[in-house]
């Protein structure tokens, strides 16, 4: 219930439970050890206890009591009360215009309280504060769906580790990729899962642990190299579903975050590319550099982005209505790399053609990194 | 004896020990509840790998037997302490503080484990693959046969600047050369009047003594 308050109300009243006196009118004696069948009226009409003492209910938290009101047939206990209470009889029509000022008080609040609600959600929104409030609303909820990831996390890496036992014990010399393409297909395959898997596991930790982004421990390291990694690992995926996966240009810059963190980026954006492109078509993964940026991009043909929905791709659980339409998702990995991307003090930018081919709509995001000297 | 010290003037050169030599002799250890996957690729390769589920032999934590040592954050040494792997390492940084080891987990996002993966010498995720495992082991063994790594030891213990970084790489050499730290023990009084310093220090100092001399023999 919304409080308001009365400091110059003239006569005496009970708002929210709690009496006040009025600065014109004190209630009268016998309201103090009353049993106050004033408090249990319902009705909004003018009524009298049987103290001979009038009151009458504003509304549900508000109630006039107390006061002695002119009446043309006063009761018995009425004349006893007016006579006891000589010089404090009010008349009816005073006290209605009190309940006039009341009501337009209440009024007034309400629309400055609503102004001011109004602003502070302006202001909450405008600073982009709410998002991280949210995720962190969310951090129990989701910490709760995602307790299994420690089991997950070991069966992954105990998948990972014997793989590495069959190849290193069956393929002997050379390093793994050349074991790797001496591997028969499933052997190959289970390493290429269990690396994927590993790094799926690797943003939904992220999002388990968010304190995790605040606390990076950085190194310098070539982003070109860290991107590669990912088109390796992914290559084996874009393969089975006919996707043809290239990389365009070179950077020989290095870039200062911590690389598992920084590592969602590339991940992400390759992995909604897969998830997105038809059979038959191309992505194509491309750097240009200058002497102090790396931009890296990621361009694939996907569903259409509708033009009210360009911000909203990043916001968390949020899916575009296209995209959700084709494929199932969480819609938490491209918040989890755009706001990584805002803690290395840069953004993903995501542009779309109007045009669409058999394939869909040319799609590209791209992120700027700065160089590091 | 030990043909290998020279005694250039004021230097004392120490030999550079072949890898091979040091895969050989080097001791590793992993403590992991759960076993450890790689133990055949390692012994494959010539490695010498003690597999433990728990804590078998707190002496041997204590006294550089093994050059390195894997440790897992959960599940094991909970009788030597709550905090399980944290509390194991803890109890190796204070009694052989040159040990060699590498925080293995497959937790490492979460910040509750940050003590244990900071006061390690290395953090291997459990789904790293074998190659690089195995680079990183070798990595930190041959920095158990390098006098850089006791100097760095020394130095971060007394809190030391490159100054007496220079002072303090002669004082080991020539305490390895001699098999006895006194002239380090000299220096180190010099620069500190706190015993546990001092011991801490002298006791890196004579891992590294046994190190090399083990290595000789």
């Amino acid at each position: 219930m919304e409080q308001i308050d009365f400091p110059f109300f003239p006569y005496p009243i009970l708002s929210n439970r709690e009496r006040h006196q009025g600065y014109a009118e004190k209630w009268v004696r016998q309201c103090d050890n009353c049993d106050r069948q004033c408090e249990r009226s319902k009705t909004r009409t003018l009524g009298v206890c049987s103290y001979g003492v009038s009151y009458q209910r504003v509304d549900e938290s508000i109630l006039i009591f107390g006061v002695l009101v002119s009446s043309a047939n006063p009761t018995t206990a009425m004349k006893k009360a007016i006579k006891n209470n000589q010089g404090h009889t009010i008349k009816h029509s005073d006290l209605i215009r009190a309940i006039d000022g009341i009501a337009a008080h209440k009024k007034q609040s309400t629309k400055e309280i609503d102004e001011e609600k109004r602003a502070i959600i302006a202001d909450y929104v405008s600073k982009n504060s709410f998002k991280i409030d949210f995720l962190e609303q969310m951090k129990p909820i989701i910490q709760r769906n995602l307790s299994f990831l420690h089991d997950y996390s070991q069966f992954v890496s105990s998948v990972k580790q014997n793989i590495n036992v069959v190849l290193h014990s069956r393929y002997v010399g050379g390093d793994t990729e050349s074991k790797l393409s001496r591997a028969t297909e499933p052997e190959a395959a289970i390493y290429w899962s269990s690396l994927l898997m590993s790094e799926k596991l690797t943003t939904a930790f992220l999002l388990l642990h968010p304190e995790r982004l605040a606390s990076v421990q950085k190194s310098i390291f070539k982003l070109h190299g860290l991107v590669l990694k990912y088109v390796k690992i992914y290559n084996a995926a874009y393969r089975d579903k006919q996707v043809k996966l290239d990389m365009t240009g070179y950077s020989i810059g290095q870039v200062k975050a911590d690389s598992s963190v920084l590592s969602v980026i590339p991940h992400t954006l390759l992995d909604n590319a897969l998830k997105y492109s038809r059979a038959g078509s191309k992505v194509v993964v491309s750097f240009e550099e200058t002497w102090s940026t790396i931009v890296f991009s990621v361009t694939s043909f996907g569903p259409k982005i509708d033009n009210d929905e360009r911000d909203r791709i990043f916001d968390i659980f949020y899916r575009g209505r296209h995209a959700a339409a084709q494929e199932d998702g969480s819609g938490f990995g491209l918040h989890l790399a755009q706001f990584i991307a805002s803690e290395l003090g840069t953004s993903i930018q995501m542009k779309q053609s109007q045009q669409c081919n058999q394939f869909g709509y040319e799609t590209t995001f791209s992120v700027s990194f700065e160089r590091e000297k | 004896m030990f043909g290998w010290f020279r005694r250039k003037d004021t230097e004392f050169n120490l030999p550079e020990i072949p890898f091979d030599e040091i895969k050989k002799r080097a001791r590793l250890l992993v403590i992991d509840d759960q076993g450890f996957t790689y133990k055949p690729l390692f012994e494959i390769d010539g490695y010498t790998l003690t597999e433990w589920r728990d804590v078998e032999d707190l002496s041997k934590l204590e006294n550089n037997f093994f050059d390195v040592i894997l440790l897992d954050v959960n599940g094991v040494g909970k009788q030597l302490s709550n905090e399980q792997g944290l509390g194991v390492l803890q109890h190796i940084r204070k009694t052989s503080p040159a040990q060699l080891v590498i925080a293995f987990s497959n937790a490492k996002f979460d910040l509750k484990y940050q003590d244990f993966f900071n006061q390690a010498d290395a953090v291997l995720s459990k789904d790293i693959d074998y190659v690089d495992f195995k680079r990183k082991v070798d990595e930190l063994l041959r920095s158990r046969f390098s006098v850089g790594f006791y100097v760095s030891r020394i130095s971060a213990v007394l809190g030391s600047g490159t100054d007496d970084r220079n002072q303090i790489d002669r004082e080991v050499r020539k305490s390895i050369a001699l098999q006895e730290p006194s002239a380090l023990r000299q220096f180190l009084k010099q620069k500190t009047s706190d015993p546990k310093t001092i011991e801490a220090a002298l006791g890196i100092a004579k891992a590294a003594i046994e190190v090399y001399h083990a290595w000789s023999k």
